[in-house]
Parts: structure tokens; sequence; C-alpha cells
């Protein structure tokens, strides 16, 4: 069985938004472009049809390698051999739902605050979920916590947690920039004509993250010796505690963690088009985007061809 | 047989037409994709802007392009000074699309008339860059032979304003430039239909660039394949030679062998 850390990518089925298709045809897109756990998310249809379906996504999951998880429903996950199950605030308590699973399969829970995933740490869930960070017609009604709880969520927790609510290609770059490493989506794959391809663009998303993390702390170093130079401006604590710096973006007031052009690009979702960057004054060659630092209060510019005469 | 597309030369590239097409202002990219194509053109100019990073989205206008054989010859639009032309160029080129620039430094609002000043002083630092440097001036002969001694690859006097549509306002400048270039002679801007480019060419320029009259036209499609004719009838015209334009008549038979006497009105005017 697939670890959960090695897990980044976790989509969640929704019928509702595929009519016309069938289940296990969406799912297997999904994983065929990257999703690495598939959760069964049903309250609507009879015992005997939950549980077909459950067996359907197990045999699927089984064969490509992926997690299998079940959510709210204890039993089922246990009738059709699944590898975890999923709990939301107001469903079984984690203690009960462990000695009913045991040691062997995952628990995770559904989080909308930092206490709540704090207690569900402590309490031994295997992974949190963190959300929903934007409004999202999955759960109406239900009040967005922003990424303002994922930066929290990314400082305080040891377990992994995956963002979700409203996470899509669009959104996903501001959910990795507040500290997010692992997403979970419903509709923006299961919605979408094509599962695979928005799985691949979230999944590369999270990964050029992942190798900016890498190459930051590498670079860790390099950056100390650049503050005790005394030859940059300190951001004001709290930015500092988070690593951002201010900048002056295409004219306009930023923070961000960015360390480098190519990292600012990334963060701005301009990797891969068509764009020039200028960085005080001087334009940066595509090739050194990754070499040259940011330091506060640099101007970057990034412009592109439009029409003209 | 394509005549009008025999070869000119500009910063090493033979280019196989003589007609530039801005890529500003089109009804759509589509249209824009089938003007270029009616029009034959193969540089086309763009301007440098920042993106707007709330609205990410793919640039539809290159993805026009992909695949095509075609020269970029990015402007310095927005600029009002030589520094801020420059620094346009350099942008411009890390797009990785060559070298060609065309220096645009604009002072005058209304009249968007090209700064000679500045625009001298960008055209010496860009060429001395590397750049291929076109800049874009007024009908000026003396700045035109100044600019190409600051390197400029081809120079690009303005008909009329841009985007007026008032045609070669000065033919007898326009002539003058030409008669002194060593370097190609590009009119730009003003010109407001295919009579107006076949105008440029008989005067003997080298090559026209318009953009608003085939993207404002009526129908930008067909005005972009109207462009190309009168860009290929002016060139031909200039090769073969007008005839002298004089005061009287001059009938295209001998008077010898007519059937009936020549008029010989009281007070007619002999030649």
């Amino acid at each position: 069985m697939r670890a959960i850390e090695d897990c980044k990518l976790y989509v969640i089925t929704g019928e509702t938004y595929h009519p016309g298709r069938p289940l296990v045809e969406v799912m297997e897109a999904a994983i065929a472009g990257g999703a690495d756990i598939v959760q069964l998310r049903d309250k609507e249809g009879t015992p005997e049809a939950r549980l077909a379906k459950a067996k359907m996504l197990r045999a699927l999951t089984r064969r490509h390698g992926v997690l299998f998880i079940v959510n709210d429903d204890v039993e089922l996950a246990l009738a059709a051999d699944a590898d975890g199950v999923h709990l939301g605030q107001d469903d079984m308590p984690l203690e009960e739902a462990r000695r009913r699973v045991g040691k062997g399969m995952l628990i995770g829970i559904s989080t909308h605050e930092l206490s709540h995933a704090l207690k569900a740490e402590r309490e031994g869930a295997d992974y949190v979920g963190v959300g929903p960070v934007f409004p999202t017609a999955t759960k109406p009604g239900r009040r967005a916590v922003t990424t303002a709880y994922v930066a929290e969520a990314a400082s305080q927790l040891r377990i992994p947690f995956f963002a979700i609510g409203g996470i899509s290609p669009a959104t996903a770059e501001e959910v990795l920039a507040a500290g997010a490493r692992r997403l979970c989506a419903v509709s923006a794959v299961v919605g979408h004509a094509d599962p695979a391809a928005v799985c691949v663009t979230l999944k590369r998303s999270i990964e050029r993250w992942e190798a900016e993390d890498a190459r930051r702390r590498t670079n860790r170093g390099t950056a100390t010796i650049t503050a005790l130079n005394g030859d940059v401006a300190a951001p004001n604590a709290a930015d500092q505690a988070v690593g951002r710096i201010p900048l002056l973006l295409n004219g306009k007031k930023a923070w961000s963690e960015a360390v480098t052009i190519g990292a600012l690009a990334g963060e701005l979702g301009l990797a891969g088009r068509r764009v020039m960057a200028e960085l005080n004054g001087e334009a940066v060659p595509r090739a050194d985007w990754d070499a040259v630092r940011l330091r506060p209060d640099d101007r970057v510019e990034f412009v592109q061809f439009v029409g003209g005469g | 047989m394509n005549t009008a597309y025999s070869p000119l030369k500009i910063g090493g590239i033979t280019l196989r037409s003589r007609l530039f097409l801005g890529t500003g202002r089109y009804p759509s990219p589509a249209v824009m994709r089938e003007a270029l194509e009616a029009s034959g053109a193969q540089v086309v100019t763009f301007a440098v802007r920042r993106i707007d990073l709330d609205v990410v989205e793919d640039d539809p206008l290159l993805g026009q392009m992909e695949g095509k054989d075609l020269v970029c010859l990015p402007n310095t639009s927005g600029a009002s000074t030589a520094d801020e032309a420059v620094r346009i160029a350099r942008l411009a080129r890390e797009a990785g699309l060559g070298n060609w620039v065309k220096v645009e430094i604009s002072g005058h609002p209304r009249l968007l008339l090209p700064d000679p000043v500045e625009t001298l002083r960008a055209t010496e630092r860009l060429a001395r860059e590397g750049f291929t440097v076109l800049p874009y001036t007024s009908d000026d002969p003396m700045q035109a032979l100044r600019l190409e001694e600051a390197g400029a690859a081809a120079v690009m006097p303005g008909g009329s304003p841009i985007g007026t549509g008032l045609g070669i306002l000065n033919p007898y400048q326009i002539g003058w430039i030409v008669e002194n270039a060593r370097v190609p002679v590009i009119v730009d801007a003003g010109l407001g239909s295919a009579s107006d480019a076949a105008t440029a060419m008989e005067l003997g320029a080298d090559g026209i660039l318009v953009n608003t009259p085939v993207a404002k036209a009526r129908d930008p499609v067909g005005m972009a394949a109207a462009m190309r004719l009168g860009v290929e009838a002016g060139w031909l015209s200039r090769r073969a030679g007008r005839i002298p334009q004089r005061a009287y008549a001059s009938a295209s038979s001998d008077e010898a062998g007519g059937l009936f006497a020549a008029p010989t009105a009281a007070g007619g005017l002999q030649p």
C-alpha cells in the first residue's frame, strides 16, 4: 500500500458533476492524470448500490496501485476492504472509528479551523482535510476558511494535510503559495471533460512548488549571508516569519514568498508562457530566472507581446 | 510571377514580402490570422505590455503565429525617452524571437509624431548592442540620414500620423528620403488604402508597414489582399518607369494616314 506521505493529489467522487458518464471511467481518467487517492463520497444511494460502487472503485484503485478511501461510512469501508475512511466533524468520533477499523486502516478528518486539525493529529488521524479554502458547490453554505487557515496548517501540523474546497488549476497556485503541498479536488476534476488533463496540471503545480522548496533548502545558507551583510531592508516581523518579502510587481505593491524570478513566475501561473521578465529595469533572460534571486522592494515586471503596429 | 517579392534584405534576412503587417486592433485573433495570410506579409509587428496579473490567460496572439515562418518586429510604443525604448527592446529580445526592434518614441499626445532626438539616441544605442533597428521617423530626409549613420538597418518614415489614414502627405520628402538612403526605406504610418501603398512603392519605397487600415477596414482580410496587390503594383510600376508628366495631350497614334485633315482650330496651339 502506498504511504499517505507520498500522496499529493486526492480526488473525490461527485457523480452529479458528470451525468451520463460512468463513475469508474471518470475516476480512472483522474488516476491516469496522477490522482494518488480516490475517495467514494455517496450519500444518496441504497446500501447495496453504495457497496457495489465501493467494490468497483476498490478493484480499480487496486489495479492502479492508488489508495481508496470511503467517506463517512466505517462499515462500508470495512466491507469494501478500503484503505481508509474519511470522517467529518459531525461524524463518528475518531477514537471510536479507530477501535472499529484497527491500526491498519487510514483515518482522515475534515477540519475547518486549526483547533480541529490539532485535535485530530493528537488523536491519531493519518491526515486531515483543510477547507473549504474557497466557497464550493460541493459544500453549500459552509463558510470558506481562506488561505489563512492553509498557512496556519502548513506551519503547525506534522501530519499530511490536503487543501480542499474550490481547488482547481485556476486556484491551485494561490493555495500552494499559502503553504499547501497536497491538494484535493472534486468538481474541477470529475466535472471536467478531461479529468486526466486537470489532474496533470494540478500535479505539475504541486511538483513545481516541491522543487522550489528543495531549491530553497539548498540556498538557505546564501540567503542568511545576504541578510547579515545588512544590505537588505528587513521585512516586518510577521512577513519575515513566513518568509515573505515586499515587491513592486507590475507597478503594484505585492508580497511574495518566492525566492527567485522563476518561482515568482510559477506563483503567478506564468510558467510555460511566452513572457518576459525585468528586474529593477534590467531584462532577465529566461535561462537565468531560477538563478536570479529576489530582494525586498525589488521592482519586477512581467510583460508579453500584444497587438501593435 | 511574384515579381514584387524579389528579395529585400534587412539585417541579414532576405524577405519574401515587402509588406509589413501590424497585429493591433483586429476584430478577433482569427480575423488577424486570415488577414496575415491574405497579406502574404512576413514581417509582423507587436507591442510590449505588462501582463494583467489578475487575469492570467493564454496569449491568443502568438498562438496564431506558431509554426509560421515570420519575422517578429516588436515596437517600443509607450516609450517617451531613449532609455525607456532601450528597456523595452531588451525585454522584447528575451522573448527569443530575434533581435529586430522598431524604435517608436512618441512625444506629441495627439499626433504621436516621433521625438527625433530620443529616436536618434535609442537607435544609436540599440544598434551598438547588436539589435536590428528600424526606427519610425517623421518624413524628414535629414533625420533619415542621421538615423542611417547611427546604425539603423532600415528607416521607417511616416506618410502621415499613425492611424489617420491621410496617406502620403508629402511625397516630395518621401522621394528625397528614398533618393538619399543607402538602407531600405519602409513607409510606415498613415496609409489608408491600397492606392496609398502603391503610391509609396512608386515613390521608391522598399516596403510599407500597415496596421490600422487593414485591421479597421470593413473587411480586414479583403484589405490585406488589396494591400499586397497595391505593394506589388507600385513596385512593378516604379521599376517599369512612369512616363514624364506633361501639360498637353499627345495622341496614341501617328497622324500620318489619317482619313481627315488634322484639326487647325483658329488660335489653336502648335506643340
